[in-house]
This record gives structure tokens, C-alpha cells and sequence, in this order.
């Protein structure tokens, strides 16, 4: 057996759950894991990687949308697999009897005083009229989940 | 769409329809290796003069063709990864 480089995989794992901090962190109030939401973005938002936190700027509106998104539903911890932690929400994330165009959803941490961004997610530009939108997720494995640090 | 025993009826954006008042079409859109894309489109089958104003009022309005419920459903395919810089 020889000794090799690499980033733990545990550390891939912990990042997801937060459990370290280089930097400055919070303090945290519980142990309890966040809230995390997803919010729609008009076609002249500029949501991207860099974007840092929640804006409404540009946020989609209408008619049973509020500012903000919904909440996502979260109750399968991360995981590992090979080399790669991975987790995604445990059901699909829906707006229903909406109207208007979107090609964004933006995933955050509702908990974070910031509304720390998480990831950006694109499509091609559709238009919900008085209908339903549905955002359905992805297997929860190490090729396809929501979120992935390999 | 509300289910019923009777016949279905659906919300649009001139009201409520019943089901068989409605052309529904299901239309796969742009989608790619990390995202699947399907839209239904429902248009309006009938001849009830006031409903015909009500669509020519929202088309009018919105400037969006003459369909009066559009669903859509997006997949995930694929998430998004972080990589790190050196693998093990």
C-alpha cells in the first residue's frame, strides 16, 4: 500500500455538512441542518457562479410566487461514492397555477443571515401561462446529483 | 388540474374550462445532456363567442400566442459538480 495525494473524500463530505471553516464562519445556533431554497430568474437576470447570495432583483413574479422561492425538501443527508460527495433534494420542487417566463432557478441557503448562493441552474426560456412548473431532480448518485464535489 | 368524478375541469387564463373544451398538446423543448425540457399546451377547442373574446383580450394583452395554459417541466439530469484540483 503507498501513500498517495488527494482531497479526503470525508472533507468532500464534511464541506457539504459544514464542518469546517478556513475562513471566518457563524456561529451557529444548532446543529440542525439549513434550509435551502430555489428561486426563478427572468431571462434578463444575470444569475451565474459568481452570483455570491439571493437577490429579488429579477426574480420571476406572479400570482402564487413569492419573493424568495420555495423551500426545498431535504431529507437524505449527503453522501459518498467513490470519490465523490454528492446530494440532491428528496423531491421535486413545483410553483403551481403560475404565469411567467423564466430559464433559471437559483438553489440558496435560506438559513445563512446572507442567503448564501449554492448553484445556478440554466434551460431554455419558457413561459408557464396560469399553469404548473415543476423542477424535477436528478438521480442521487455520484454522476448525477444536484450537487457534487468530485 | 383538478381531477373530479365527472368531467375534469381545468384552470386557464380566461378560467375555468372543462377538460374536453381544451386541445391538450404535449411539446418537448431546447434540452440538452444536463437538462430535459416538456411543455403542455392547452388552446381552447370551442366556439362560445365570449370565451373567443377573452382569449383575443389575453392574447392581446400578454402578446403570447393563443394558448391559454402552458405547464412545463424541467428535469435535471445532471446537477452541477465542484471539482477538486487534484483528484485522488
Amino acid at each position: 500500500m503507498a501513500n498517495s495525494a488527494g482531497i479526503c473524500t470525508s472533507f468532500k463530505q464534511d464541506i457539504l455538512n459544514g464542518l469546517h471553516a478556513f475562513g471566518a464562519s457563524v456561529i451557529r445556533g444548532a446543529t440542525t441542518k439549513d434550509a435551502f431554497k430555489m428561486a426563478l430568474y427572468l431571462t434578463t437576470a444575470s444569475i451565474s457562479p459568481a452570483t455570491t447570495a439571493y437577490s429579488a432583483t429579477n426574480e420571476v413574479s406572479s400570482a402564487n410566487y413569492t419573493a424568495g422561492g420555495v423551500a426545498v425538501t431535504n431529507a437524505t443527508a449527503p453522501t459518498t461514492t467513490g470519490t465523490t460527495a454528492f446530494w440532491t433534494p428528496s423531491a421535486s420542487v413545483a410553483w403551481t397555477t403560475v404565469t411567467f417566463t423564466t430559464d433559471c432557478a437559483f438553489l440558496y441557503n435560506d438559513t445563512s443571515a446572507g442567503k448564501n448562493a449554492v448553484a445556478s441552474f440554466t434551460f431554455s426560456s419558457q413561459t408557464v401561462t396560469a399553469g404548473n412548473f415543476t423542477l424535477t431532480m436528478p438521480v442521487n448518485d455520484s454522476s448525477n446529483a444536484l450537487i457534487r464535489i468530485a | 388540474m383538478k381531477e373530479g368524478k365527472q368531467a375534469a375541469i381545468i384552470t386557464t387564463a380566461i378560467g375555468e374550462l372543462y377538460e374536453h373544451e381544451l386541445d391538450v398538446e404535449m411539446v418537448p423543448q431546447a434540452s440538452g445532456d444536463d437538462v430535459w425540457v416538456v411543455a403542455r399546451e392547452c388552446r381552447y377547442n370551442g366556439n362560445d363567442p365570449v370565451k373567443l373574446d377573452l382569449i383575443r383580450q389575453f392574447m392581446e394583452a400578454t402578446g403570447r400566442p393563443n394558448v391559454i395554459r402552458r405547464d412545463v417541466w424541467v428535469t435535471i439530469k445532471r446537477g452541477q459538480a465542484a471539482q477538486a484540483e487534484k483528484g485522488n
